[in-house]
């Protein structure tokens, strides 16, 4: 038996019966009795213990994870409303997960290494090949959770993440590991054996304007650009445009979203973006990962050509480190700031990569308020980091 | 040295000062040579550097500029997309809509689904009742006691009223500041699009979508994509309306339909059954009557034979009488028993090939001495190529004998009766026509004509005796053949009898009895 891959997907207003409906559908293109793993990617109200219930009827899987998103992204099309469900059967690939709950609650890098160490327990492989994660990482200083689990699986281990968020706020966020629905956690699935794999981001937004620099920064929070609170960054530029909340704070939502700060680590590296998901009273700006002292920051500005560019060439970089064998099937976790710049024709971003990649690829991802991937490719897989507003496309075949 | 001390004041210092001079001065000149190139250069590189701040500057400007616009852009995007958006799903529920003609199948379709999809998060749909009160068909994201409540206030206000009735779609950007408070007080909504329902009758209700304060304002393109379902509804609810009273009227349609198809059922039930009874009443008196009559017409005939004894000539006349009469009376029931017999189907017309020429010919014949008594001429007009009739030759002769009998009798001496075939290939029959120069029929009589014991009121009738039979047996005859007999006519002109017999005769289904004469 090779690999077999069954998708399935349901926008049944109730949400345990659109789970039965899209776990069928998955079974019927498996056609056969127990899936290896599943991996589930609903948007919000989609996940009930019903629906897993019949999900563990229908597919008997071995192993359950999954991820709540702002859409759920597909072989054809992007939903914004359903679930979406994989399933895998497999001789070649070997799989592992693990969780951990109540994330805000524990030391995060603490997290992290923990999650990667019971993932392998779990696993068992001799030969492992990447780390897929799935993660409630609003307003946290994520890179500590990532370092966590590079300590748990080593510097040059290649790690795909998403954060699991509808609406960039922490009370929308839940996970599913096996038969349970976490909100704030962290689940991680293993892959390993014998098949290949491959790893490839990119984020395509371009600086604007002149580079600032970083004069205070603790963690993730950003004090003070060119010596003035780190608000004015934003202000400078948008002035009337930036909303108020009620307490007269900027509301940079949508526009933190469109228009993230690029910080430039090393010239001629790729900027690493940042999204502002939170303004504090005195100006500074909270990001979801950390920040350095001393780096330049750019606006940065994304045009639709640019980010299907971006996109083509991930793909390209996936087709050439698979020899440009079609892969048995393809995640992406994309930003949901890529789907706002693109709009209707994001659906279109699809076909571009399957244009590359082979026309009958199967595809499977979510859209997502955070990434943890290598800015390029596996072959930079040292700089992995977390970051925004990026495509990020793991193959395995 | 050797011990030896020399007074300072004997030295000379002055070549060693002016070189020691000298070399500072080289010095100096070194380094202030040195300093003013760097001030230089320091200078350049600050010019530089100034010019570049400059530039990024600008440049920061131009991308302030560049952001602002593509802000806007992004804003017009996303309002293009949700326009889009919206369209769209009103077409995939226009096309649900058009699946259905159930009115409450209809605003099933208007969902949380719909509203959420427009960009809503609140809705409801109100309609007239035949009292004239609004009443709440849908709600969503909305108490329903709210809503009725509302509907009540709504009602109340003269300004909403009004601008409901002016047939225009308004909302929160445009809505007068009272209309705004109200629907934001009752409704929970402070961004609202309102839009009439409007149908040929005129307004049927009104819809309403809204959000809370939180939400971002209304736009134009939301009142026209609500203004575009406000239509979408209205249609529908005239076309389900105009369905109900179509299939109402069709059903009542078919009530009377059955009914007076019942009833007719029933009418021709009885006619038909006064008619087998009027049949079988005339068969069986005319039998009744036969038997009698043919004892008077024997014994008439023996008495005037003189078997019995010597017949006075006074005697003899009456007798004679006795047998003309006895004879018209066989006539009149041999008359009603054909009629009868033909009517109920159980005569069958022998039918055989003939040539009409030759046989009116014969009948010419036959009648000369009656046309020749009253001054008439007869033309028979058969041209030579009509073809061959299959029809029952004696039964087509009383129809001839009859009708030129008639026309022999009500045409003046020195007339003309003209007896004429025309075959028409496309109907695959022969049309004759019987047509004199005689007193004609009122217009009134026509109608009545072929009637049985019918017979026209003139001077002519009164005077000449008949049974009114005739043209009632002549028509029985020819529509036995499959054929059409009518009559027109202009009084003071003359009256023409045109009648039809198909090419071919078609037997009937049924096999009937010959039709029996009574022999006297």
């Amino acid at each position: 038996m090779a690999t077999h891959i069954g998708i399935g997907f349901s926008q049944l207003s109730d949400p345990a019966l659109a789970c039965k409906e899209a776990a069928i559908q998955a079974k019927s293109q498996l056609n056969l009795p127990i899936a290896n793993v599943v991996v589930i990617f609903y948007t919000d109200g989609y996940a009930t213990p019903e629906g897993l219930t019949h999900l563990r009827r229908i597919l008997q899987p071995e192993r359950v994870i999954g991820s709540v998103t702002p859409a759920v992204i597909l072989s054809e099309r992007i939903e914004s409303k359903g679930i979406g469900i994989l399933a895998i059967v497999s001789d070649d690939i070997k799989f592992g997960v693990a969780a951990i709950e109540q994330l805000r609650l524990n030391p995060l890098r603490e997290s992290g290494v923990k999650l990667a160490r019971a993932a392998e327990t779990d696993g068992k492989m001799p030969k492992r090949q990447a780390f897929f994660c799935f993660f409630n990482g609003s307003q946290n200083n994520n890179t500590l959770f990532f370092q966590g689990l590079r300590e748990g699986l080593g510097r040059m281990f290649a790690v795909a993440g998403a954060m699991g968020i509808t609406t960039g706020s922490q009370a929308h966020s839940s996970q599913l590991y096996n038969d349970k629905i976490l909100p704030d956690s962290a689940v991680g699935l293993l892959i390993g054996g014998q098949a290949s794999f491959s790893l490839s981001a990119r984020h395509g937004w371009q600086p604007l304007g002149k580079p600032r620099i970083i004069d205070e920064a603790e963690n993730n929070v950003i004090r003070l650009i060119d010596k003035k609170p780190a608000i004015t960054f934003y202000e400078d530029y948008f002035k009337d445009s930036l909303p108020r909340m009620d307490d007269s704070r900027p509301n940079l939502g949508d526009i933190g979203l469109l228009y993230p700060m690029g910080i430039s680590t090393n010239p001629g590296e790729p900027y690493l973006l940042r999204h502002p998901v939170q303004v504090l009273s005195d100006g500074s700006i909270v990001c979801q990962a950390e920040v350095r002292t001393g780096d330049r920051v750019h606006l940065m500005i994304g045009k639709k050509d640019a980010l299907r560019q971006a996109a083509y060439d991930a793909a390209a970089d996936i087709r050439e480190q698979f020899l440009s064998r079609p892969p048995k099937i393809l995640f992406i976790f994309e930003s949901i700031a890529r789907r706002k710049v693109l709009g209707r024709s994001a659906a279109n971003e699809i076909h571009l990569i399957k244009d590359v990649l082979g026309l009958t690829t199967p595809v499977f991802g979510m859209y997502t308020y955070g990434e943890i991937a290598p800015i390029g490719s596996l072959k930079e897989v040292e700089r992995t980091q977390v970051q925004n507003a990026s495509i990020v496309l793991a193959a395995i075949g | 040295m050797n011990g030896v001390a020399y007074p300072v004041s004997s030295f000379d210092l002055t070549p060693l000062l002016t070189f020691v001079s000298l070399v500072l001065a080289a010095v100096s000149g070194i380094l202030l040579y040195i300093y003013v190139g760097k001030s230089e250069e320091y200078r350049e590189l600050k010019a530089a550097y100034d010019k570049i701040m400059l530039a990024f500057h600008e440049l920061d400007e131009q991308a302030k500029l560049i952001v602002k616009t593509d802000l806007e852009l992004n804003k017009a995007q996303e309002e293009l997309d949700r326009r889009l958006t919206g369209l769209n799903t009103l077409q995939k529920l226009a096309r649900k809509m058009s699946m259905t003609l159930d009115e409450n199948e209809i605003f099933q379709r208007i969902d949380k689904e719909l509203a959420t999809e427009l960009g809503f998060a609140r809705a409801c749909i109100f309609t007239l009742n035949e009292e004239g009160f609004f009443a709440a068909r849908v709600s969503i994201g909305i108490e329903q006691a709210k809503v009725e409540a509302a509907v009540k206030q709504l009602a109340l206000d003269v300004n909403f009223t009004s601008a409901l009735k002016s047939g225009q779609t308004f909302s929160s950007l445009n809505a007068s500041q009272k209309t705004k408070t109200l629907v934001s007080q009752i409704l929970d909504t402070e961004h609202f699009v309102l839009s009439p329902l409007l149908t040929q009758r005129g307004l049927a209700g009104f819809i309403i979508f809204g959000n809370r304060y939180q939400a971002p304002p209304v736009t134009e393109g939301d009142e026209e994509l609500i203004g575009i379902l406000a239509s979408q509804l209205a249609q529908g609810l005239e076309n389900t309306q105009l369905f109900e009273q179509v299939y109402r009227s069709s059903q009542m349609l078919e009530t009377k339909v059955n009914e007076r198809t019942k009833e007719l059922s029933h009418a021709l039930k009885a006619v038909e059954e006064i008619s087998k009874k009027k049949s079988e009443f005339i068969s069986a008196v005319s039998h009744e009557l036969r038997t009698p009559l043919t004892s008077i017409k024997g014994y008439a005939s023996i008495l005037m034979t003189g078997k019995v004894g010597e017949i006075p000539e006074p005697v003899r006349e009456r007798l004679a009488k006795i047998n003309t009469h006895s004879d018209n009376l066989v006539k009149l029931i041999n008359d009603l028993l054909d009629i009868s017999r033909i009517e109920s189907g159980r005569v069958e017309m022998n039918t055989t090939p003939h040539q009409m020429k030759p046989q009116l010919d014969t009948i010419a014949d036959l009648l000369t001495p009656q046309l020749t008594t009253k001054g008439v001429n007869l033309v028979i007009n058969i041209p030579a190529d009509t073809p061959p009739l299959e029809i029952d030759t004696s039964q087509v002769d009383r129809v001839f004998i009859n009708l030129i009998g008639n026309a022999i009798k009500f045409t003046p001496a020195k007339g003309t009766i003209t007896v004429s075939a025309h075959t028409n290939w496309d109907k695959q029959e022969v049309l004759f026509e019987v047509a004199d120069t005689g007193i004609g029929i009122k217009k009134e009589d026509l109608v009545k004509i072929f009637d049985e014991f019918f017979r026209v009121d003139n001077e002519i009738n009164m005077s000449v005796k008949g049974t009114g039979l005739g043209l009632a047996l002549a028509k029985n005859i020819v529509e036995a053949h499959y054929g059409r007999m009518w009559v027109t006519s202009d009084v003071g002109v003359g009256t023409t009898f045109h009648f039809t017999l198909p090419l071919q005769h078609k037997p009937r289904e049924t096999k009937k009895s010959k039709l029996p004469t009574m022999e006297l």
